[in-house]
């Protein structure tokens, strides 16, 4: 399969006046056609920093590219241009967001800010742009779409403005669409229907998908490979199936550990104690030795990201082939539990 | 990254022996709203230079006349309208008065009339908006229903037809810059303390039994306190400004007390062959409300606490 | 919005009715009434005075009176202008003062709403704190300092511009921007924060992220939203250009309502006092009504929520 996407050493700052926060920190992956990826972590770890930094929508300043390149069509993202950002936004990769309440205009209509993309991308007219625009409302599932393009935001439910946004997301069939939390403003049973609409696009049109989230449930029925980052780093990035079940990063292990269970009649709700590092002063080591049960004198340096095999990686000295045995199984029978 | 590992020694793999902790939560520096607050007003030049500004002139009118050799009201008929010299260093009016006398009590009379009538309203605005938005339901409104009327009112014209009907002087216009003055402060006051009745914690302290009275004191007012200290440093300059427009169409003080107001109003007629006579003034007056205004902008923005990161 | 439309119009009749009669009241409780002076009337005056208000009638009887009158838009003599109707004040002043008032709007408009889009769009940069440095010094020197400032130097030291009258289009020139300067920078300044407000938005990071230029986010997403705190600061504004008005009219001696306003004050002419405040009151109400409307048709969620 071909990569589309190709994030390497990503390096992102914001310079405010407390100091330099430091959001991304040597962040790479690849993204192949078709695939969808998820990437996971607590709020503030930088996954959403990370998204917005593939579109070019972090305000700068204060945020700032420190280092690193992001590839897509052989082109460096970082290093372009407004107007080859502009040909490469909405046309080429989309987004939605958390809160579909506010990211719709309320004074246009639901079908002024579909078509304006379509005329804008696809150089269609403002007939064919309006066709297009009822097509693609009924193809995310909205009933009387002849109606709906007329209407205004605020006269639509939640689930519905999310079905908006990904009528306007995936108009113009881009390689890529980042969801940025695409469910968590909306109910349950909504959240649900919302997933499988994104799945089901993304096997029809072929989409790479990179879908940001905090629900490690979710990744588990949507995605191909999953991503963890913890304080501006990725602590692992594995396949699904993988990550389940052998997680190598005791963070990793902590989250699993952390999604309720309805399989089990008296489990506990297991929480992660403390709280992340603050990234105006990031720890020279681990981020997350202070949290961490099997924290060792070694993890007041940096873990580089070891590999475990071909598709699993996890920055955790445990893995270093040096490290004691009797360490890694405490971990091993800690996890099989 | 693969296969050539640094060797490391087996000493750093040693268990660090710790009690899973928290040490984090102290990591970072917390300020406070107001340490926050006062940092970034003291970044704004502007705000800063008009907040020393405000400082001057009110220390000026209230030592500055009795500095002065000449009183705000002697008449020297000889020597009127005399251009700005050492001994007159704003030069003299028309009936010879002393203008820097007469713009230095003038800065009295303006300065008391903004303070003295935005602290009355914010007295009434603070308890009539208080009230609404804290006791809310049947009486809020009643107290809304009211003061959307008022709003409604053109205020203006109606302050001008009462100082006709009341006459000059200070306290007529204490009154009249009162009655319409309290609305504004009153509506922000009920919609902050609107959302704040809804938070939590407002709410626990009603469940652990607070009085209105400790409520409103303990968590409502100093939560408001942004809103009400803003509010005070675009007050006066607005009580200071209607006075002086007042004044300018001959319902202010009465003479010989002079306001910045009632000095323009006398400038501008000799305009053409005495201009120092409305420079002075309308110096003071300009320079007053730039002031406040860089003060107020500076300090709205230091207290909005969506700037706060 | 047919119902909205009919709420607002009933409440401005309610207000106007306040309006007249809280005038009514407050002139009509100057100790010996209004129509007493320092000095005595001619008699034709007060027999006419007499004759039209029957001021030997109870107050409430004048009253009703009074209001049947306005409402067939009668105001009522003048009783320092002997010959003279306030009906004919307004006939004569009401058209100069609408025409230096709506040059003043337009030109507030003009210029402070596209200043205070440049300071969003430039935020923080050199244009921003240029543009505001003005607006400050725009909302904080009154108008009757800036009107004899322009007149001193545009007007005597350079002498482009006639210092008084209105008789032809030079002579508008110096009043119509003073009267416009303070409303001017306050628009500058409103539209900066709204713009500010509006460019933080989700919706706006959405069009963005469709790929939008610069200009069409700011000219098609932003600026609708922007301009409806703007449509309610027009009532407001209104309001500050017709006060201005007294001001300017009678530093530049512009024979228009202001001026008549003033003057009438000064002379403590009761009845042409009442007369003007409550036809400006009417006026600047139904200005508000106007807005509101406007309001309504501008912002769509208006329409169901009220």
């Amino acid at each position: 399969m071909k990569t589309v996407l190709q994030v390497k050493d990503l390096k992102i700052e914001f310079h405010t006046y407390a100091g330099v926060v430091q959001a991304v920190n040597n962040v790479s992956f690849d993204l192949k056609e078709g695939e969808v990826i998820g990437l996971v972590g607590e709020s503030g770890c930088g996954k959403s920093v990370t998204s917005g930094s593939i579109m070019r929508l972090i305000p700068m300043p204060p945020g700032k590219y420190a280092n690193g390149q992001i590839l897509f069509e052989n082109k460096d993202i970082v290093k372009m241009n407004e107007a080859e950002l502009r040909n490469l936004r909405g046309n080429k990769i989309a987004m939605i967001f958390q809160d579909p309440m506010t990211c719709l205009n309320p004074v246009l209509t639901v079908g002024t800010q579909l078509m304006e993309t379509y005329i804008l991308h696809q150089g269609m007219t403002n007939q064919q742009a309006r066709e297009k625009a009822v097509d693609m409302l009924r193809r995310v599932g909205i009933p009387a779409p002849e109606q709906r393009v007329q209407q205004y935001p605020h006269e639509l439910s939640g689930g519905m403005r999310q079905r908006v946004m990904i009528a306007m997301a995936l108009g113009c069939n881009p390689k890529i669409l980042i969801a940025d939390e695409p469910t968590t403003a909306l109910d349950v049973t909504i959240q649900a229907q919302i997933m499988d609409l994104i799945k089901k696009l993304n096997s029809e049109l072929n989409t790479a998908v990179i879908l940001i989230t905090h629900d490690l449930g979710v990744v588990a029925g949507m995605c191909d490979r999953v991503l963890v980052m913890y304080a501006g780093h990725i602590v692992e990035s594995a396949n699904v199936k993988d990550l389940y079940a052998h997680p190598q990063h005791p963070y990793t292990w902590s989250l699993l550990q952390s999604i309720p269970r309805m399989d089990q009649a008296k489990h506990k709700l297991q929480t992660i104690a403390g709280k992340p590092p603050d990234l105006l002063n990031p720890p020279s080591g681990c981020g997350f030795m202070p949290r961490c049960k099997f924290a060792m004198d070694l993890c007041n340096k940096k873990p580089p990201l070891f590999t475990v095999s071909d598709s699993h990686q996890a920055a955790c000295w445990m893995l270093h082939p040096e490290c004691p045995h009797d360490l890694k199984q405490l971990f091993a029978k800690e996890v099989a539990k | 990254m693969t296969d050539n590992y640094t060797k490391i020694d087996q000493v750093l793999f040693k268990r660090l022996d710790f009690k899973l902790d928290t040490s984090f939560d102290i990591a970072k520096r917390r300020t406070t709203y107001w340490q926050d607050a006062w940092r970034r007003l003291k970044m704004n030049k502007f705000a800063v230079a008009g907040l020393i500004f405000i400082i001057i002139i009110s220390i000026a009118a209230i030592i500055g006349p009795w500095l002065s050799h000449f009183s705000y009201s002697d008449q020297e008929l000889q020597r009127v309208n005399e251009f700005p010299t050492w001994e007159h260093p704003f030069g003299t009016d028309n009936l010879g008065r002393d203008l820097l006398t007469r713009v230095l009590y003038g800065a009295r009379i303006s300065m008391s009339i903004g303070i003295v009538v935005s602290f009355l309203n914010l007295i009434i605005g603070v308890l009539y908006g208080g009230a609404a938005g804290y006791f809310g339901g049947k009486l809020d409104d009643f107290l809304m229903r009211l003061i959307d009327i008022l709003w409604s009112i053109p205020s203006t014209l109606i302050v001008i037809l009462l100082m006709v009907v009341l006459g000059p002087g200070l306290i007529n216009i204490y009154i009249a810059l009162v009655l319409f003055g309290w609305i504004g402060i009153a509506r922000q006051v009920r919609g902050q303390i609107l959302a704040l009745r809804e938070l939590e914690y407002v709410m626990a302290a009603k469940l652990i039994g607070a009085g209105h009275f400790r409520i409103i004191m303990r968590h409502l007012i100093p939560n408001a306190l942004g809103i009400i200290i803003v509010y005070m440093t675009f007050g006066i300059p607005g009580a200071i400004f209607t006075e002086a427009f007042l004044s300018y169409i001959g319902l202010g003080v009465s003479a010989p007390i002079a306001s910045w107001g009632t000095l323009a109003s006398d400038g501008v007629s000799s305009l053409q062959s005495y201009p120092f006579q409305i420079f002075f003034p309308a110096l003071a007056i300009s320079l007053t409300m730039l002031s406040f205004n860089f003060f107020g902008d500076g300090l709205r923005d230091a207290l909005d606490p969506r700037m706060r990161k | 919005m047919f119902k909205y439309t009919v709420k607002r119009f009933f409440s401005m009749v309610v207000v106007i009715w306040i309006v007249i009669t809280v005038t009514f009241l407050l002139v009509h409780s100057i100790p010996g009434g209004p129509f007493t002076a320092e000095k005595k009337l001619p008699d034709a005056v007060l027999k006419n005075l007499e004759a039209r208000y029957h001021l030997n009638d109870p107050l409430y009887v004048q009253y009703g009176d009074y209001l049947k009158n306005v409402v067939q838009g009668d105001f009522g003599p003048s009783f320092k202008y002997e010959d003279r109707t306030v009906n004919q004040i307004i006939e004569d002043g009401f058209p100069v003062s609408a025409e230096l008032g709506l040059l003043s709007i337009l030109l507030a408009v003009i210029v402070g709403i596209p200043a205070g889009i440049v300071c969003a769009v430039w935020h923080n940069k050199f244009p921003d704190y240029f543009t505001m440095f003005f607006a400050v010094i725009g909302v904080s020197v009154p108008s009757f300092i800036v009107a004899p400032t322009l007149v001193y130097f545009f007007a005597y030291k350079l002498p482009f511009f006639p210092a008084a009258m209105w008789e032809g289009p030079e002579y508008m020139v110096l009043p119509t921007i003073a009267l416009a300067f303070g409303p001017t920078a306050m628009l500058a300044r409103l539209t900066r924060s709204s713009m500010l407000e509006i460019l933080s938005q989700d919706y706006i990071r959405t069009a963005r992220a469709k790929g939008l230029s610069r200009l069409s986010i700011i000219y098609k997403h932003a600026l609708k939203n922007a301009l409806i705190p703007i449509i309610t600061f027009m009532g407001p504004m209104i309001f500050g250009i017709l006060t201005g008005s007294f001001v300017i009219e009678q530093i530049f001696a512009i024979p228009g309502l202001g001026r008549y306003f003033v003057t009438s004050i000064f002379n403590r002419d009761y009845t042409a006092i009442l007369g003007l405040t409550i036809f400006d009151g009417c006026l600047l109400v139904f200005a508000n009504f106007i807005v509101d409307i406007a309001y309504g048709l501008v912002d769509p969620r208006i329409k169901v929520s009220k």
